[in-house]
């Protein structure tokens, strides 16, 4: 806690401007997808025509670019699944596992975030040639990114509280193995497992750098799509879809800030 | 409901470290055992082996005379009690009291209704609906015993479960406790490190060393009839001397620093003998020995005395109406009845 007001006032300032560079940049783009860009005082020479109407645009995107979004979506929900299935008994057994194997494990599962994209791209091109095109090395590709993540939330959750002697107690009070991990181990997974469910949704959902580089014409995802429109389409054309693009995004974000605030509620003080 | 126990040469090690050996110990039914011991000697180790957490590497513990070895531990119908109380946080604590009963599908006018008679015996009702983060230490501690005797356990283990209080709390938590496991009429093990509350709490006490059971009997067996001088030294605050011991008829008398003494044993030979502080009395006139006061504390019903010579001794209890200071002589004798005697380690013969 900082007691120094004045401190207090210099983190807030800080904090402030940080905000203000953060969020700058994509209140542009969404403004630019409601009203003419030149009234936010940008040139008009390369987006060249604006004298369709905001809904259109949308109608527009939408009709554009609805095969990639969809793809994305979907391409998301299975990494989410995929996610949850492997990372889900991979947080358990690292939250069970004691001292050094239990950080080895965790070490070892974040090496890809270390690994640039482009590097994994180029490595999967290689290895699994004839896999390119299909959804399923985007999923692998995303992935590799999703899952430390997944494994990081679930398992920080389940670092809360004394999980193998919560088990044990529910064992001797007649909890069998399914009873356990029913009553005892999901339930106090679950904040982990929203949140790490969510942040491999959306970290699928922004993926750029493998999925460009994987995806062909017709296996493009919508960060793929929207970077061709930013390229060859008007700039109010790429704002709208930036729009729908980040309309998912912030309801998973209000959803996680909700649940790291239900959850510190939930366990006040040492449980 | 309440089960016969009995753990048999029950061997466990981690490691290199050899938590118990050869350990034995029998539960009557209904009876509340206190298992006390310094601590690493295997106490929670054993308790675990009960449980089902542990499965020990040789031994066998039955339950009414049957094995249960091969039984997961949810299935032994046992109540645990934790040190650290273990409390599911993400229940209520009405939850956590009916979760035995749930996970045995009791229906659901049973479970309540007995979720209530449990919180009402242990002062709970007004925390029902808490969570445990939200309740104190005493708190939680009976509501760790709530959940473990809701579902009517035919042994009741509990570890040390005053060890994270602090005093006064324990205290009245322990009153609470002893007046639950009464009505509960439940096989029970208690696992402490405070011999007052091994002697107090339980029918009987097992004094474990080094991974076994040294000895088991009545508070007042292993207080005044120590199998050894481990034992007799774990009761503490006593002093323990080599004597020589001359039959004479039923009688023994022992040559001792405070002088001779006659006791009712029959010794003949070397033999140890252990003065407890409550042996030492203040001498009826023109008797006992003259000793010098090293230390007295007036304490309002009594003095505190500690006495030149006999460093070893805990302080001895003097009355109030004798004021006593340092530097003092006094003059105190022995009441044989309480004094122990236990044969030499090599000679003494007791017949």
């Amino acid at each position: 806690m900082l007691e120094d007001a004045r401190l207090r006032a210099a983190a807030g300032v800080l904090l402030g401007m940080l905000l203000v560079v953060v969020v700058s940049p994509i209140a542009v783009v969404v403004a630019s997808a409601f009203i003419d860009p030149r009234w936010l005082g940008l040139s008009s020479e390369t987006w060249g025509s604006t004298d369709r109407s905001t809904a259109t645009w949308f109608g527009y995107v939408a009709e554009l670019y609805g095969g990639s979004l969809l793809r994305s979506a979907a391409i998301a929900l299975v990494v989410v699944v995929l996610a949850a299935l492997i990372g889900a008994p991979a947080a358990y057994g690292i939250s069970r596992a004691r001292g050094a194997s239990g950080r080895a494990a965790r070490a070892l599962l974040e090496v890809p975030l270390a690994v640039p994209g482009l590097a994994v791209a180029i490595g999967m091109i290689v290895a699994y040639p004839r896999a390119r095109a299909s959804p399923a090395a985007l999923v692998v590709a995303h992935l590799l990114y999703a899952l430390p993540f997944f494994v990081r939330a679930t398992a920080n959750a389940l670092a809360t509280v004394p999980l193998s002697e919560l088990e044990e107690a529910a064992a001797a009070a007649g909890a069998g193995s399914a009873q356990r991990l029913r009553r005892i181990v999901l339930p106090l997974a679950r904040p982990g497992l929203l949140a790490g469910g969510l942040m491999a949704f959306m970290i699928s959902w922004g993926e750029f750098n493998v999925s460009f580089l994987l995806a062909t014409p017709t296996t493009q995802t919508f960060p793929s799509a929207l970077y061709l429109t930013y390229t060859t389409n008007s700039f109010p054309v790429a704002a709208a879809a930036t729009v729908i693009f980040l309309a998912a995004a912030v309801p998973a974000l209000a959803v996680l800030a909700r649940i790291t605030r239900t959850e510190a509620a939930h366990f006040g003080e040492a449980a | 409901m309440s089960a016969h126990v009995e753990a048999r040469s029950v061997s466990r090690r981690f490691g290199a470290t050899v938590a118990l050996s050869g350990a034995s110990l029998t539960l009557e039914p209904g009876t509340t055992t206190t298992l006390v011991g310094p601590s690493g000697c295997g106490k929670t180790t054993l308790l675990r082996c009960l449980a089902g957490l542990q499965a020990p590497d040789s031994g066998e513990i039955l339950f009414d005379g049957r094995s249960v070895l091969g039984m997961p531990a949810e299935r032994r119908g046992v109540g645990f009690v934790f040190q650290s109380y273990a409390l599911f946080p993400h229940l209520t604590v009405a939850e956590n009291i009916a979760f035995g009963l749930e996970v045995r599908r009791a229906p659901r006018e049973d479970r309540d209704r007995r979720v209530r008679e449990v919180a009402e015996a242990l002062g709970l009702t007004p925390l029902l609906r808490r969570r445990p983060a939200e309740i104190s230490g005493g708190e939680r501690q009976r509501v760790a015993l709530g959940r473990a005797i809701a579902y009517r356990p035919v042994l009741l283990l509990l570890d040390e479960p005053l060890a994270a209080l602090d005093p006064n709390l324990a205290a009245s938590v322990r009153d609470v406790l002893s007046e639950a496991i009464a009505r509960e009429e439940t096989t029970v093990l208690f696992v402490t490190h405070d011999r007052a509350d091994a002697l107090r709490i339980g029918d009987r006490v097992a004094v474990m060393r080094d991974g076994a059971v040294e000895q088991q009997g009545t508070p007042e067996e292993v207080y005044r009839r120590p199998i050894s001088e481990f034992v007799a030294r774990f009761f503490g605050g006593g002093t323990v001397w080599d004597g020589v011991a001359v039959r004479n008829g039923s009688r023994s008398v022992i040559e001792t620093p405070l002088g001779a003494v006659a006791v009712a044993d029959r010794f003949h030979g070397p033999v140890r003998v252990v003065l407890r502080p409550e042996a030492v009395r203040p001498a009826p006139p023109g008797a006992g020995r003259p000793f010098t006061v090293r230390e007295a504390v007036f304490e309002g019903n009594r003095y505190s005395v500690r006495i030149e010579g006999l460093e070893e001794l805990a302080a001895i209890e003097w009355p109030p109406e004798r004021p006593v200071s340092r530097g003092d002589r006094i003059c105190v004798s022995i009441e044989p009845s309480l004094l122990v005697v236990l044969p030499a380690t090599q000679g003494a013969k007791k017949d």
